[in-house]
């Protein structure tokens, strides 16, 4: 599972590009290029749709307490395996709980794993690539190398030996999808920081006496983060990817709690009695990550135009 | 190009090891007692004394480092927690599971992106080319395993053209081992189809740019030729350069896809492990699985170098 769209690979690659990123010496104005790139982007119809996807699905995350027709985990087995009525539109499952009600806190679930994941990584990821990019030398091979060494494992190998030592629950699957996408962002993030930290502005901000921590958050990372954004949106894809896939297996969110990937593997053994099961999540799932992948597209022909 | 063969084979090597020193880390990660992680709090005392000595846990951990390293490098890599079984024997049985259905998945994904990324790059903007990437979208897009759920349904429970799940060797029967193979294939083969099919498309679209495509064509020479003998083969260089990328996702694949179909697949061993807290297996089977990462991805990049003269050594 490892990221089908990710630019940057092995550096020792010949296909390493270490490309310089999109922003690199452009004006430092940060909030004029974020305004631009929105306009851009509304512009840009597979884009569009892919954020407005995205939307509902976060407005759903958020507000299914209010917009659930029953509670997901009530069980009412006199209402079992019934297909798609007025009153359950999705259907329902084996055990007679509404079908839609499941999958709206199954979107709750991946959201909030995908979004505290990748924003763990982020951090994380960013932090490193800045030190990595900014000192060189021997903080850059340590950073780096161990991050090849992370990079080996693919994406959902690791979350599942993770998973083996840290156990089930939120906070191990967490933990087991942020480490597998630090890699990524540390090597974007330390690709922006080489092709930016010998600008004009840099070296003027350590002329007048700018610490090195003031001039990485303030004019480096600004500069480079345009390609930052667009990973981070094709890592929320597979984050909810692997989430999904950790929970078919048993190993993600635990039952009761509803989750996307749990659903699907509740309905395998009732495939020929109530198809639903499978095909409502597994649609949900797909569209999330649709969407996902239609918005990092959009954002890299807008922010990054060199990796298009 | 010798300097660069040794780099990068050092650069392997240092990632192994870093690898195989993660994954022996593991068991020493795990919070609280691995024995009872494993065996659970209820076991009787002789069988924790017994795992502790299996695992080699009443031995400090650097002397414990290095007599596992030692193991690794004869090929000993431990014993099953819960079969008691050589690690090396059960690995060694299920890799000839995996590598068919990984080899079937591949021809099957380029089967598909070679003829679909080819047309979508001719037909710029045509009505094809939007249904090409709209279904290369979607097949970014399905997971897996929905995707081998929907094809059970359809192929199996429904139509009952193709087994709903289940082995044959291809060596045993070639006929039954390949209709059991065709539908965890196309589980496994779509995402890496769906990469190519854009990949292709887009390097054949940078290609039929370029200046020595205008000169074929300024020559006379038929769109045939042109397409197949000039722009075909170039735009293909950069195609084997994600197949080792690739390779990562079709084992994470082989992890959940084998369990659908029910292959007794190193991915599905390596599920078991990890449901079974069986560490020692674990290791190695992340090792094996990530060597097999590493070694292909090496391999393809020394491909794209030979392929490429244009590519710095550097």
């Amino acid at each position: 599972m490892t990221d089908p769209n990710a630019p940057a690979l092995d550096p020792m690659s010949p296909r390493w590009s270490g490309a310089p990123m999109a922003g690199a010496g452009a004006s430092p104005s940060l909030t004029g290029r974020i305004g631009s790139g929105l306009r851009q982007l509304a512009r840009n119809r597979m884009a569009l749709i892919g954020l407005i996807v995205l939307l509902i699905a976060i407005l759903a995350a958020i507000a299914a307490p209010l917009i659930a027709p029953y509670d997901p985990k009530k069980i009412a087995v006199i209402d079992a395996l019934q297909g798609p009525t007025r009153s359950h539109v999705m259907g329902t499952d084996n055990l007679g709980r509404d079908l839609f009600s499941r999958v709206l806190y199954g979107i709750r679930m991946s959201v909030l794993v995908a979004a505290v994941s990748i924003a763990v990584a982020g951090i994380v990821g960013i932090t490193l690539g800045l030190l990595a990019g900014f000192y060189g030398k021997r903080v850059d091979e340590v950073i780096m190398r161990a991050m090849d060494i992370l990079y080996a494992f693919p994406d959902l190998l690791l979350a599942l030996a993770l998973v083996a030592t840290f156990g089930t629950g939120l906070p191990s699957l967490i933990v087991a999808i942020a480490i597998g996408r630090i890699p990524g962002f540390a090597r974007i993030t330390r690709a922006s920081v080489l092709s930016v930290r010998e600008n004009e502005y840099v070296e003027a901000a350590r002329t007048i006496g700018m610490g090195n921590g003031r001039i990485l958050i303030r004019h480096i990372l600004p500069n480079g983060l345009a390609p930052i954004i667009v990973m981070a949106s094709a890592s929320l894809a597979l984050a909810i990817l692997v989430e999904a896939s950790l929970s078919f297996l048993g190993l993600g969110i635990q039952p009761p709690t509803p989750s996307l990937g749990g659903l699907l593997k509740d309905a395998l053994g009732f495939m020929e009695t109530a198809p639903w099961m499978a095909i409502f999540p597994g649609i949900t799932i797909a569209l999330l990550i649709f969407a996902l992948n239609m918005l990092g597209d959009g954002l890299r022909d807008v922010l990054d135009p060199k990796l298009k | 190009m010798l300097a660069y063969l040794i780099r990068r084979l050092i650069f392997a090597l240092v990632v192994i090891v870093g690898v195989a020193t993660i994954s022996f880390a593991l068991l020493h990660l795990i919070p609280g007692s691995p024995v009872d992680a494993i065996l659970g709090t209820e076991s009787t005392p002789e069988a924790r004394v017994a795992l502790e000595h299996q695992l080699g846990l009443d031995r400090p951990v650097l002397v414990q480092y290095v007599s596992w390293w030692g193991n690794v490098l004869r090929g000993d890599l431990g014993s099953s927690v819960m079969t008691k079984q050589p690690v090396g024997k059960l690995i060694s049985e299920r890799l000839p599971v995996t590598l068919p259905l990984a080899l079937f998945s591949m021809l099957i994904a380029l089967l598909i992106a070679v003829p679909a990324g080819i047309v979508s790059a001719l037909r710029r903007n045509t009505w094809i080319d939007g249904l090409v990437s709209v279904i290369a979208f979607a097949g970014l897009s399905i997971p897996g395993f929905w995707l081998g759920t929907l094809l059970i349904l359809g192929f199996s429970v429904h139509w009952q053209i193709f087994p709903p799940g289940g082995y044959v060797s291809i060596l045993d029967d070639p006929i039954s081992g390949l209709r059991h193979l065709v539908l965890p294939a196309i589980a496994l083969g779509t995402t890496f189809a769906a990469v190519l099919t854009r990949m292709i498309r887009s390097s054949m679209l940078e290609v039929l740019g370029a200046d020595y495509i205008r000169t074929a064509r300024a020559k006379g020479q038929t769109e045939q030729r042109v397409v197949v003998g000039h722009a075909l083969r170039n735009a293909l260089i950069p195609a084997v350069t994600i197949i080792g990328v690739q390779v990562g996702i079709l084992l994470s694949g082989a992890l959940i896809i084998e369990q659908i179909f029910s292959l007794p697949g190193i991915g599905r061993l390596t599920v078991q492990a990890v449901l079974d807290r069986d560490i020692p297996l674990l290791q190695g089977c992340i090792i094996v699985i990530a060597l097999i990462f590493v070694i292909v991805n090496l391999v393809t990049d020394l491909i794209y170098v030979y392929l490429d003269p244009r590519i710095s050594y550097q």
